[in-house]
């Protein structure tokens, strides 16, 4: 049995705790799972508080290297992609205090014209019959394309009504995406922190865990910044609302789900792990 | 236009916020609460005699498995009657039954139903009034029962207030398919987390219509088994709360059961689940309220939620709508950066709570590795989403037209090999 919950340390107070459960020729008798708490909620809770403000404000200590970082990912994703205009800096400023650059584009993409129109109607069209044949153990993935093609489709009957009106623009878009992903990379310490580092595991797997997830946004946010770019570029403005709204924040959670469940996975500290009988 | 969207949005981000921090704090209370089981140490009693209720309808794979372990309980067997209700079944239900009968007299007495109305409540309706025991119990027809968990479920009816008690179930058949594999996780997590902390924090455990049973003076107090109740558990739940009894749950009581192996069959069951708990969350939710005072408060608003937990979806789904036309008039920035990261938050990070709750389970479980599926939950949520608004929607408009509901049963697929039955 693996489970984070009866471990202590090995002292006067654990030793006693571990004779109470002794049983046939010496083994343990571990609790039963629906038994099975942690111990001091108190020192976890503020331990974990701590570490998380620590983590908070790292990266914002970060964040004009980070900002920094992306300029340089940005260009060499611009000159490899052959985008047109250049990539140039805004400045940002978080808390009142903290100033720094973010990366963003000179160019912006076309509004689609009546053949990118039709051409994205078929193709949502066709996306949406299509699921329609993704059946048995794809169902889910047919839920998934059926709502990317409604998506889709409310771009097409946008742009067919009311093009003019459409808000955003490619550069602004970049920059709204780098700012949403920032604050998500500021909240990753603190939902760890608060679901996470509460349980036995090592500081330095909290650690090496929060860095993962941090290093990972760090270099995926500007690199998707700059496909969904390319994309919108050979795709005119229509396709804009799909990734932003599916492929954007949506796509980093889920990433970031993944990474929390495979650290959920990892085994507690060695002396925190129950004996095996 | 921004302001008209922007409204109903942050209202609808202010209910899923209601209920993350709902999911935030049952976690934690799991994690580090002390774990109320009051009554999973009473060894040694002058057991009561038992009435067991077992609604089938073609249950021919199953019914054999669930007999066996009703019959090996540890429980005085002149104490422990097994009524199985066979409801119309066309297969091989009825030669099964009438087989344990014979060699089982007095022990095991099947009721073969012709006529009345088909579903599980109106089974239990019609022969919960020829019980004479106090104490019944109700299991599906799949479920296959430890020896130690009659009594485990019986003893909470010691306790006079107690009108209904609950065990764990836990899924038998994780192993067959992804599907299978994320309603182990979800299980967990409603059962090692949501109703444990329920129990601990003297919520509103709720009484699931197996694994569990009701003491018969409290079911006769409210009125017997409502017929038409889609959900009878939901509906049983709330009427004995609302009537002053207690619902306890027992987190130590396993029972082992099938869940659906194939996603139309998690589909039609989830929907049944959802019509069940809409209709529940109409009968009960005012009269719930109204009992704020005679009831605890920290009661009222834990079974209001309770009720109302099918009903986010539709919810989510609108809110998903509003965002997105929001989006296409761009975002008020007048507004200041307060609306943005709400709405940011709940759009991304909002549900991250239900993740946090279902790894915890797991891991209180003893199952890490099954945790790594965690993101595929965000496929199964997606389909419990869009199934719990269209039945939500389609129960509306069966409600206008005057319809009739059709009960659908959920598949069985015994093939005995083993999954969480060998976990510890």
């Amino acid at each position: 049995m693996a489970s984070p919950a009866t471990g202590s340390a090995p002292d006067g107070e654990g030793v006693l705790r571990d004779l109470a459960r002794r049983g046939a020729r010496g083994g343990t008798i571990d609790p039963h799972r629906a038994m099975l708490r942690l111990p001091d909620p108190g020192r976890r809770l503020a331990a974990s508080a701590v570490t998380a403000l620590i983590g908070v404000a790292g990266f914002l200590l970060a964040l004009p290297a980070l900002g920094a970082s992306w300029t340089v990912i940005f260009r060499r994703t611009h000159a490899f992609l052959g985008l047109p205009g250049a990539v140039v800096e805004r400045s940002v400023m978080v808390m009142g205090r903290l100033h720094f650059a973010i990366p963003t584009v000179t160019f912006d993409a076309a509004a689609p014209d009546g053949t990118a129109l039709l051409v994205a109607a078929v193709a949502t069209v066709a996306v949406f019959a299509a699921s329609f044949g993704l059946r048995g153990r794809l169902i889910p993935l047919a839920y998934f394309v059926r709502a990317l093609a409604m998506v889709q489709a409310t771009a097409v009957i946008y742009f067919r009504f009311w093009p003019e009106f459409f808000p955003y623009r490619l550069s602004e878009y970049l920059v709204g995406q780098l700012q949403a992903g920032l604050v998500v990379m500021g909240l990753i310490p603190l939902v760890l922190g608060f679901t996470f580092y509460l349980f036995d595991l090592s500081l330095v797997r909290k650690f090496v865990l929060t860095v993962m997830v941090l290093g990972h946004l760090a270099v995926f946010l500007p690199l998707l910044a700059m496909l969904h770019a390319y994309l919108v570029t050979i795709g005119t403005l229509v396709v804009l609302p799909t990734l932003f709204l599916v492929f954007g924040l949506l796509l980093h959670i889920m990433v970031f789900v993944a990474f929390y469940g495979w650290a959920m996975s990892w085994s507690s500290a060695p002396w925190q792990e129950p004996k095996r009988s | 236009m921004r302001t008209a969207l922007l409204i109903p949005l942050l209202v609808i981000v202010g209910i899923v916020a209601v209920y993350t921090i709902r999911h935030y704090l049952f976690t934690l209370n799991r994690l580090f609460g002390v774990q109320r089981q009051p009554y999973v140490d009473i060894g040694t009693a002058q057991w009561p005699a038992v009435t067991i209720l077992v609604p089938a309808h073609n249950e021919e794979q199953v019914i054999g498995g669930m007999l066996d372990g009703l019959l090996g309980a540890d429980y005085p067997a002149d104490r422990l009657v097994i009524v199985v209700i066979n409801d119309r079944s066309t297969d091989g239900t009825r030669t099964i039954l009438d087989d344990y009968a014979r060699r089982f007299p007095g022990r095991v007495k099947p009721r073969h139903r012709t006529g009345g109305r088909p579903g599980k409540a109106a089974a239990l309706a019609e022969v919960s009034a020829d019980v004479d025991t106090e104490v019944i119990l109700v299991f599906d027809a799949d479920y296959l029962p430890g020896a130690g968990l009659i009594k485990q479920l019986v003893a909470p009816f010691f306790d006079p207030e107690v009108g209904a008690a609950m065990g764990r179930v836990v899924p038998l058949n994780l192993n067959r398919t992804l599907l299978t594999r994320l309603l182990d996780l979800e299980r967990s997590g409603g059962y090692q987390v949501d109703q444990q902390a329920r129990m601990n924090l003297g919520l509103v455990p709720q009484y699931g219509g197996t694994v569990g049973g009701v003491r018969r003076s409290a079911l006769l107090a409210v009125g017997g088994w409502r017929e038409d109740a889609l959900a009878e558990d939901t509906d049983m739940t709330f009427r004995l709360i609302v009537a002053g009894w207690q619902v306890v749950y027992q987190n130590r009581s396993e029972c082992y059961e099938e869940v659906p192996e194939n996603w139309p069959a998690r589909i039609r069951q989830i929907k049944r689940w959802a019509r069940g708990h809409n209709q529940a969350f109409v009968a009960f939710g005012w009269p719930l309220l109204k009992s704020i005072g005679r009831l605890p408060a920290s009661v009222v608003v834990d079974g209001f939620l309770l009720l109302g937990v099918f009903a986010v979806g539709p919810l989510l789904l609108i809110g998903f709508a509003l965002a997105t036309a929001l989006y296409y008039v761009g975002f008020p920035v007048e507004y200041g950066i307060l609306p943005v990261l709400g709405v940011a938050t709940y759009s991304t990070l909002g549900n991250f709570a239900a993740f946090f709750e279902v790894a915890t389970a797991a891991r209180l479980d003893g199952s890490r590795n099954r945790i790594r599926l965690l993101p595929f939950l965000m496929f199964g949520f997606l389909v419990s989403l869009t199934s719990v608004s269209v039945a939500t929607v389609t129960q509306m408009v069966q409600a206008i037209r005057g319809d009739d509901h059709h009960w659908e049963k959920t598949e069985r697929y015994r093939n005995g090999d083993g999954g969480n039955g060998g976990v510890r």
